[in-house]
């Protein structure tokens, strides 16, 4: 979709980015981040991708995914200044020859801290089981996002 | 952009996917299996590219290039 123009940009974040770091745990649809205008309400007026891939054929869903190749695929228009900021910085990386765009582990984690479910703080403990992690770019991310209670609350449960 | 910005958006996106992930729960085993072998496979391809990902931050290799606050 970015080379035919359709997109400017996107990132892969939520779980199946995260698998781009660290090992396996269950998890089904692809979040794909975007960037896209709102109108002044909030409300967005146009998510970019799906009405090319219904072009495509790809006119399955699953709850708010489209099935692309039998993966639930879902656009999320970035909502607040830390989802633009792993946007802005996620990293091409190599898959089977293709280049993909993956959020960076730390902003992922970020998020995570952020949501805060039970599932996401195991799973944003894995990246530091797995060394698959650089704590001094999570501690800026957090301190400039002003996650330090968030991050405090996940020290406390000994969860690192 | 700021503006157009909602910060809580995000929380709420979650939890919609989390009703979604119940409802998903109740679908045939057959399927569910399928959904996990496909992952399974993706996540085997996905073992190099996990390795290089720790040796980056073992060397000190990323950096932050746009900073949003």
């Amino acid at each position: 979709m970015v080379r035919d123009r359709e997109l400017d940009n996107y990132a892969i974040g939520g779980a199946i980015g995260a698998v781009f770091y660290i090992e396996p745990f269950a998890t089904q649809d692809v979040d794909v981040f975007v960037m896209m205008d709102t109108e002044a309400s909030g409300l967005v007026t146009k998510i970019p991708g799906w009405d090319y891939l219904k072009e495509r054929g790809y006119t399955r869903h699953r709850g708010e995914a489209i099935v692309v190749e039998d993966w639930p695929v879902q656009f999320i228009p970035v909502s607040n200044p830390l989802e633009v900021e792993a946007y802005l910085n996620a990293e091409v990386l190599d898959f089977e020859g293709e280049p993909v765009r993956v959020v960076l582990a730390e902003h992922l984690v970020a998020i995570m801290l952020r949501t805060g479910r039970m599932k996401d703080l195991a799973r944003a403990e894995m990246f530091f089981s797995q060394k698959a992690i650089d704590k001094n770019l999570l501690l800026d991310i957090v301190r400039r996002h002003k996650l330090d209670e968030e991050w405090l609350s996940f020290q406390a449960q000994k969860r690192i | 952009m700021s503006s157009k910005l909602n910060n809580g958006g995000s929380v709420e996106r979650y939890r919609n996917k989390e009703a979604q992930r119940e409802q998903e729960a109740k679908r045939p085993v057959e399927e569910k299996m399928e959904a996990v072998v496909r992952l399974r496979d993706f996540e085997r391809k996905l073992e190099v590219i996990r390795k290089a990902n720790r040796a980056k931050r073992a060397a000190k290799q990323i950096s932050i290039e746009f900073k949003t606050r």
